[in-house]
């Protein structure tokens, strides 16, 4: 038999803060809701949740803080999801940034809480309740993706990168950085191929090495003048 | 710069011009030049000359450049020989099929010379080239782009397959026309803590989550996505 995941909910707003209990409680969940942050750490310290919901905007103390706190105690696993009035793009980037998985804004509805509940936790009522997953009408759609890594070295052939993505052997990516402009290349972007790849130690991060591909002569002629610089 | 003289150099490939235009850019860099024209006669000369690099085409008439590379793995005096591959062939799967069979590096018809005795000379480890390693308060911002594709879809996100496996928590960013018909183009997205799994062909299916939703927004895609795709059975 699974065991229940256990939920921590902070949230002032006494009746939301009811319903979200009784709505947990009915998606199988093992569900702890209060209204005061410190209460809200020693629940997290005795009880090690699955899953936060933060409330953003508390008297008192801001929801950010916690966020922080939560990520700096390491033996604390559980993703952190911010429930939210506020629509400020700055207030979501500024919670993922210090740890946060998710954003969602009230009002929610019950199927869109289950969809986002079933993103981190697995019950038997939460996969009833959430929204199908749906398919393409050809099976498939294609889009671009993009992510971030750092620049860590370069050399004539290729540059070292790290990112929290891996990027296989013989990945070819397009590589858009102000490095081009630092080094006085005469291009924006480029193709790169991913020739190795390894974990960094310590980080749980990827390093990847890969190399430009069908790059000009004036290219690699501006890129040694740069690399010979000190 | 290191010449690549009295280097044993064997070159695969049916093409006779392509033959005869790298057996040109090494000579004239001093190499000693052998060639064959398909899979089973290069597998000949190389376990009779053992030559120091093998220059191989993977497209030929009866057995493949990756026949070869296959044949290869199986012997281990072939297996100290570096491979560099030289094909039309530019699809990733091609590319990452020979890597994986064991290729060192892969280049692309129509080559540049100076390029291809550049890859030689790295390949055969002769050279050292200008490295600068960043400071790590001076590393460099990059972006890293390619092409995925959605395999399933609902309102709290999505199911993406590509080459890359993506990091718990990363943030990354999908653009598209599906993305925008679904109004969904200024979302923040991100990988959720579902670990990908392996798809197939060297693809890895990858959960991403739309950040910052609610009722009003959910509802509208659940309706755009009853117009614009079919429910997954």
């Amino acid at each position: 038999m699974r065991l229940k995941p256990t939920v921590l909910i902070i949230e002032d707003d006494e009746g939301f803060r009811k319903i979200m209990e009784l709505v947990l409680a009915r998606f199988g969940v093992n569900t702890k809701a209060v209204a005061d942050p410190e209460e809200f750490l020693k629940a997290a310290d005795s009880l090690n949740p699955n899953l936060y919901l933060i409330d953003l905007n508390l008297d008192g103390s801001s929801g950010f803080d916690l966020i922080k706190t939560l990520r700096e105690r390491k033996k604390l696993t559980g993703s952190i999801v911010v429930v939210s009035g506020s629509k400020e793009s700055e207030a979501i980037s500024h919670a993922l940034e210090l740890g946060a998985n998710d954003y969602i804004l009230k009002p929610l509805d019950r199927v869109l809480l289950a969809t986002k509940l079933s993103q981190f936790i697995q019950t038997d009522e939460i996969k009833e309740h959430s929204a199908k997953q749906t398919e393409p009408t050809d099976g498939r759609v294609e889009v671009r993706l993009s992510f971030d890594g750092q620049i860590t070295s370069v050399d004539e052939i290729g540059i070292e990168f790290t990112s929290a993505t891996l990027s296989p052997k013989g990945t070819v990516l397009k590589l858009n950085s102000d490095f081009f402009k630092l080094a006085g290349l005469p291009v924006t972007e480029c193709l790169v191929t991913v020739a190795s790849t390894w974990l960094v130690p310590d980080t749980g991060r990827y390093g990847a090495y890969a190399e430009f591909d069908g790059v000009s002569a004036e290219f690699q002629q501006a890129l040694r003048n740069w690399l010979s610089r000190p | 710069m290191a010449s690549l003289k009295e280097k044993h150099i064997l070159i695969i490939d049916d093409a006779a011009d392509v033959r005869l235009l790298a057996r040109k850019v090494f000579e004239t860099d001093g190499a000693i030049v052998l060639d064959a024209d398909g899979c089973d006669s290069g597998l000949k000369i190389a376990r009779e000359k053992n030559p120091q690099l093998i220059i191989l085409d993977l497209e030929m008439p009866g057995r493949s450049g990756f026949d070869f590379l296959t044949d290869r793995k199986k012997d281990p005096v072939l297996l100290e020989i570096p491979v560099l591959i030289l094909s039309g062939k530019n699809d990733r799967q091609s590319i990452s099929k020979a890597i994986a069979l064991g290729a060192s590096d892969y280049m692309l018809k129509p080559f540049r010379a100076p390029l291809l005795l550049q890859k030689t000379r790295k390949t055969l480890r002769l050279v050292s080239f200008l490295v600068k390693k960043l400071k790590p308060d001076a590393h460099i911002p990059a972006t890293l782009s390619l092409n995925g594709d959605i395999v399933g879809i609902h309102e709290g996100g999505c199911q993406l397959e590509a080459s890359v496996k993506l990091g718990s928590g990363d943030r990354v960013k999908l653009v598209g026309r599906f993305i925008e018909d679904l109004g969904l183009h200024d979302v923040p997205t991100t990988v959720m803590p579902i670990p990908p799994t392996y798809a197939n062909q060297g693809r890895y299916l990858n959960h991403i989550g739309f950040v910052g939703m609610n009722e009003e927004r959910a509802k509208k895609v659940r309706k755009l996505l009853k117009d614009v795709v079919k429910v997954k059975k």
